[in-house]
């Protein structure tokens, strides 16, 4: 008996502790963070773009959404696209086929390369200006692809099979090309028969379209252009 | 067992149930009530939400109990609410990537009874606890959850010139969670 009434006073004394200290409580909640894949190109304006030669002139010296003055009718040789992306992107495009097939005589074909474009970046984003990657400027937010950076400089690159890369990611470690519409919004800025051959990489056709032998015949020749955007990781 | 025994045994058991009952009502307790939101879920599927991130205001609702006993040396005068990730965590898991833990940033305000208190904002969550409210009473009335709540208010993804630590723009699409330990701190003398 006398032992357990020692340890009963034992059991007081302990009590007395454990409760003797100031308390504070705690919760403890969870939080989850899910980040969905946005990915969304949207071509505004320009989704079909026809170049009809009708004058001599026009076959001597092409014709070219940047040499046309008015406005409206540049609208008719410009492709307008924006990309909305959660994630860091490149933009793959290119011809459906080899070549521009006669919508009269499937046997007719004209060169790709007859056609080509330049790319204006109307966004906050920009391209890429010197370097191989312009780390430094958290703006220059595209690679500096040969065909983008044909454009940027001023001399338009040829048209080409599909896939080729048009505009990526430029891997910087601080800030991705990831953005809305507003931030991704470009123009494409095309050309047929200009002769335009100074892009160092993919030169449009040297020749115009009056120049070259054999001469292209009669026809309507056309060519899916495909635009595939992905996620560049 | 013999009769001594189990009476030995009844009296230790009663012995220890009075010491814990005297002791509690001698002592100064705190207690954190989850009312509301004990799970936050931030969903990310636009490009709005990416480019502004994402606020859930009053996400949570926290009631306060807490009672001076007027123990000698132990003068409760108020209390402080402080965040941190629980166990340590230094980022916000995902299944292949992480997240920093400061894309998520918590805020503590009065819902109830506590608008003599003092808010911090906004702060960046961290696994070092960080002080969200403070509120100090003298002399100290006794604080009861159904009458004295704080709200907490949740912000992830928010973007540099919304007073946030960036978007969330660019990071590569995964399910991430972390779990956040928010603790009550009675204040005061001796505390």
């Amino acid at each position: 008996m006398k032992k357990t009434l020692i340890v009963l006073l034992a059991a007081l004394l302990m009590g007395g502790t454990a409760f003797g200290q100031a308390v504070s409580d705690r919760n403890v909640i969870p939080v989850a963070v899910n980040l969905n894949q946005v990915l969304r190109m949207t071509i505004t304006n320009g989704g079909n773009i026809e170049f009809v030669f009708n004058t001599i002139d026009q076959y001597k010296n092409g014709i070219s959404g940047d040499a046309v003055t008015n406005t409206i009718s540049a609208d008719m040789y410009q492709t307008d696209f924006t990309i909305s992306s959660s994630t860091r992107w490149k933009i793959s495009y290119g011809a459906e086929s080899a070549t521009f097939l006669g919508v009269d005589d499937p046997g007719h074909t004209l060169a790709l390369n007859n056609v080509g474009f330049s790319i204006i970046s109307n966004g906050a984003h920009l391209f890429e200006t010197t370097g191989p990657q312009a780390t430094t400027d958290t703006e220059e937010l595209w690679d500096e692809q040969q065909n983008a950076e044909a454009g940027v400089d001023g001399a338009p690159a040829a048209l080409v099979q599909y896939p080729a890369d048009l505009i990526e990611d430029n891997d910087s470690g601080t800030q991705a090309n990831a953005g809305d519409a507003t931030d991704n919004d470009f123009t494409l800025v095309w050309r047929c028969g200009t002769g335009e051959d100074t892009n160092g990489t993919i030169p449009m056709a040297s020749e115009s379209l009056i120049d070259q032998n054999p001469s292209p015949d009669p026809d309507r020749y056309v060519a899916n252009v495909l635009f595939e955007l992905s996620v560049d990781n | 067992m013999t009769k001594t025994a189990f009476f030995s045994a009844i009296l230790v058991f009663a012995g220890t149930l009075i010491s814990a009952s005297l002791a509690g009502q001698n002592w100064n307790s705190a207690r954190l009530s989850l009312l509301y939101g004990g799970s936050i879920p931030f969903n990310f599927n636009s490009i709005k939400a990416y480019s502004e991130g994402i606020e859930i205001v009053d996400g949570t609702i926290l009631g306060i109990t807490l009672t001076d006993n007027n123990e000698p040396g132990h003068d409760l005068e108020g209390f402080e609410l402080t965040f941190k990730t629980f166990n340590g965590q230094t980022a916000v898991s995902g299944t292949v990537n992480d997240l920093p833990l400061n894309v998520i940033r918590v805020k503590a305000e009065n819902n109830l009874g506590l608008g003599a208190g003092t808010t911090t904002g906004y702060q960046d969550l961290d696994a070092a606890s960080t002080i969200l409210f403070s509120y100090t009473s003298i002399p100290f009335s006794d604080l009861i959850w159904d009458t004295h709540q704080l709200s907490l208010s949740y912000e992830c993804g928010k973007p540099l010139s919304a007073g946030g630590n960036g978007t969330l723009l660019g990071k590569p699409p995964d399910y991430y969670a972390v779990e956040i330990e928010v603790e009550l701190i009675p204040t005061g003398p001796g505390f």
